[in-house]
């Protein structure tokens, strides 16, 4: 008896546990079906009780429009609705012009989707969905239209409510029914980050991780870097505070990114003089274990302001033991005559000192960030910038326009009755995936999921339909199946099939008023989009890949044109903007998938002397402008902004040695300069800061190992002679 | 007022107009609800933003078609 009072005493508790594990995780998953579903069959009730034409649409909206989070559907509501309006221009255009002429329609069509589809690969977030959206109404509505031009702003108008119709039961559904606020996806996002940060710092200067691993950290790290800008720009509509806090999420944001790229810079640079075991790397390892430490002990990750304000005063208290501990290890170097070890010791004290300095800024708008808004507000220059790639852009509108033109030749050439159906996915298809990461692959996903959503839908129509009647029959039909669909999209791995699927087989299905059942008409239709489909998969699979090398090398291109910013845009806010740029490149080229071939490593490995290097040269701008200085050294110093530059825009050994050398000199020149009779406190520590900017990048110049593009051009190793003990 | 009226030729029902009123009726209520911190003390917001809505929806559809 006792013991099964036990069993029943540790049986429910181990339940509840489990149960809340559940619905911390899985259980919005499950909820967000339902809530799709409810959305979906609202609007399908809705639309069959005002008779309009295709309920499917209004289904589908649905669909597409739902995300788990409420602000994501809201933003992309209202911008679904902007594309739909311009799509319907745009086909009330095209119909006007060329109801007539079935050629220059398709013409012009093709044209107005390829360019919406370039808009949406230049564009990001919801401006590129709007263009998507864009391009594939006026597909949808101008392909009908233009069959029976008479009956045009009818269509037109029916399918402007049902799409109408569908955003708002989305939008309702997901508001009122258990909402979920993107400002706890935030909140979620800051503090995931700040630990795992926290985490990789650890990790790395512990050495408990191997390279790979780290590197896997810090491609995560940017993620979240992403995303973050991602949800921000979402949540503004959603919440009045998240608008508040959005200045100071986007500078935590920055703050991130350039502690980050600081610590990045730190660890290569001590990487490099560790494995040539030099005087400097066994002390600096001393040091760096002395941070480790001091990280470990605040590890815990601070929930509440107050904890997050306790961490910044560790930080900021371990700044005073850094410098006396510096100055002890600093005598023992004034032995070592030789400059260069000073120097290497000094360019990576003074990374240190900056990390520290920036982790204990990022741990302070992280702790402000819990609190209330209150005081001045703090000037607004801090703005994300993305780069794409212009010519890329086009290129995917082409790849649309030559989709379309294909299968539309096809059509008029063989007066395939259902050429419309294939036209209308073609264009749909090559709309809708120019934003995914791989699109070929999204592409297929979908293609399969749209494949069983025929095969079901088909069993359905004609197996299942017949016998229900009514309503609420129709609905408790049709809930399971919609289920199947929904639960694969909540899972990462299938989401576009099961999108795809519940897409496909509530437009095969078509419920109506009248009930249509033609099973030849059903049979042609399917047929002829699911062509369509492949039609759009074949273009994306051989007109430029998104895994192909010309792609990949247009991203390196563009990785390296980043430091030519560095050295040539105006200073105020280029350190944020080129960090955000580089690190969205980073995270496009880490997306883009497989690097494991040699080739795709080597165009990665640009990546860090960019970083690295850009970075350097920006500290230095700051610094040549903060002082006064005399003609010469500006003088010197823009050579050698010059010669990286040329380093970059064309890279080969040649450029690479001038860049060495350039930067060499100018180094003595502000040595020489800091040492002289008369020189102010102030200009020699602007002079020594300048000297260390100009070790980093020497260094980083002189990595073999990192510069492997330069070296593959041709062997540089007499290079490093003069200077063996960096590299 | 008539059900409908005539936009460019085309029939529009004054449904749309009194839809299109309260929306901004709405959006204005809303921000001044926002700005005095009275959803703090609402249970649902959302669910109260909505049922205002309807509210004025229903008033202003009421007052067109009477």
């Amino acid at each position: 008896m006792s013991a099964q009072q036990t069993a029943t005493l540790t049986f429910w508790p181990a339940l509840r546990q489990e149960a809340t594990f559940w619905c911390q995780g899985e259980g919005w998953n499950w909820l967000f079906m339902f809530k799709t579903i409810l959305a979906a069959l609202l609007a399908m009730g809705i639309s069959l009780r005002f008779d309009l034409d295709q309920p499917r649409t209004a289904m589908v909206t649905v669909f597409i429009v739902m995300q788990p989070q409420t602000g994501l559907v809201l933003t992309k509501s209202l911008y679904r609705i902007g594309g739909t309006l311009a799509g319907t221009a745009a086909s009330l255009v095209l119909v006007g012009l060329f109801a007539q002429e079935p050629e220059l329609f398709i013409l012009g069509l093709a044209l107005w989707v390829g360019l919406c589809t370039a808009g949406a690969a230049f564009y990001r977030n919801f401006k590129a969905y709007s263009c998507v959206l864009a391009g594939y109404t006026a597909a949808m509505i101008g392909i009908p239209a233009a069959l029976q031009p008479q009956a045009f702003f009818a269509l037109a108008a029916s399918r402007l409510t049902e799409v109408t119709l569908g955003i708002l039961c989305a939008g309702i559904v997901s508001d009122v029914i258990f909402p979920r606020r993107l400002s706890d996806a935030i909140v979620n996002n800051v503090q995931n980050r700040y630990r795992e940060f926290f985490a990789f710092v650890r990790a790395a200067l512990v050495g408990s991780a191997g390279q790979g691993e780290l590197e896997r950290m810090q491609l995560r790290l940017v993620g979240y870097m992403i995303s973050l800008e991602a949800i921000r720009s979402a949540g503004t509509l959603e919440d009045p505070e998240v608008r508040t806090r959005d200045l100071r999420l986007r500078k935590l944001n920055s703050e991130f990114m350039a502690a980050s790229t600081t610590f990045h810079s730190f660890r290569t640079l001590l990487q490099r003089l560790t494995r040539n075991a030099t005087p400097a790397g066994r002390t600096l390892n001393f040091l760096y274990e002395l941070l480790g430490e001091t990280l470990v002990l605040t590890g815990e990750v601070p929930r509440t302001a107050r904890e997050a304000q306790r961490a910044a005063r560790g930080i900021a208290a371990f700044r005073g033991v850094l410098q006396r501990r510096v100055e002890e290890v600093r005598i023992s170097f004034t032995a070592i005559a030789d400059p260069l070890v000073q120097m290497d010791f000094d360019t990576a004290v003074e990374l240190l000192y900056r990390f520290v300095r920036e982790l204990h800024a990022y741990s302070r708008t992280y702790a402000t960030l819990l609190e209330k808004e209150d005081g001045p507000k703090p000037p607004d220059d801090v703005r994300f910038v993305s780069r794409t790639d212009p010519i890329v852009a086009l290129l995917t509108g082409g790849r649309a326009f030559a989709a379309i033109l294909l299968v539309g030749a096809f059509w008029i050439a063989s007066a395939w009755p259902y050429g419309s159906s294939a036209l209308t996915f073609v264009a749909t298809v090559c709309a809708l995936f120019t934003m995914a990461p791989d699109p070929s692959r999204a592409a297929r996903k979908m293609t399969l999921g749209f494949t069983a959503g025929f095969f079901v839908a088909l069993l359905f129509k004609f197996f299942v339909l017949p016998s229900l009647d009514g309503f609420v029959l129709l609905c408790a039909g049709m809930v399971p199946v919609l289920m199947a669909g929904l639960f694969l999209s909540t899972r990462p791995k299938w989401a576009d099939a099961g999108a795809g699927f519940v897409i496909f087989f509530t437009t095969m299905l078509a419920p109506g008023n009248p009930m249509v059942l033609n099973p030849v008409a059903f049979l042609n239709e399917g047929g002829a989009t699911i062509m369509g489909i492949l039609v759009a998969v074949l273009m994306f699979e051989t007109l430029v890949p998104a895994a192909g090398n010309w792609l990949k090398h247009r991203l390196a291109r563009q990785l390296r044109h980043q430091v030519v910013m560095a050295c040539f845009d105006p200073l105020p806010g280029l350190t944020h903007r080129f960090e955000s740029g580089t690190y969205e490149l980073l995270y496009k080229l880490a997306s883009t998938g497989q690097e494991n071939n040699a080739k795709d490593q080597q165009l990665l490995s640009w990546m860090f002397p960019v970083i690295e290097i850009g970075h350097a040269v920006i500290q230095l701008r700051h610094d040549v402008a903060s002082v006064p200085m005399s003609r010469t050294i500006s003088d010197r110093v823009q050579h050698c902004v010059s010669s990286t530059v040329k380093l970059f825009r064309q890279p080969s050994a040649l450029a690479r040695c001038a860049a060495i050398e350039s930067v060499a000199d100018c180094v003595v020149l502000l040595h020489s300069a800091g040492e002289a009779e008369g020189c102010p406190t102030l200009v020699r520590t602007v002079l020594r800061r300048m000297q260390t900017s100009l070790h980093l990048i020497r260094t980083a110049l002189l990595d073999e190992e990192v510069m492997l593009v330069t070296a593959a051009v041709a062997p540089a190793a007499p290079l490093t002679e003069g200077i063996p003990h960096v590299a | 007022m008539s059900r409908e009226f005539t936009l460019l030729d085309a029939l529009v029902p004054s449904l749309f107009l009194a839809f299109l009123l309260s929306v901004v009726l709405q959006t204005v209520l809303d921000r001044i609800i926002g700005r005095y911190g009275v959803y703090r003390y609402v249970w649902h917001p959302p669910l109260f933003r909505l049922s205002v809505f309807f509210c004025i929806f229903g008033v202003c559809g009421l007052l067109v078609l009477r």
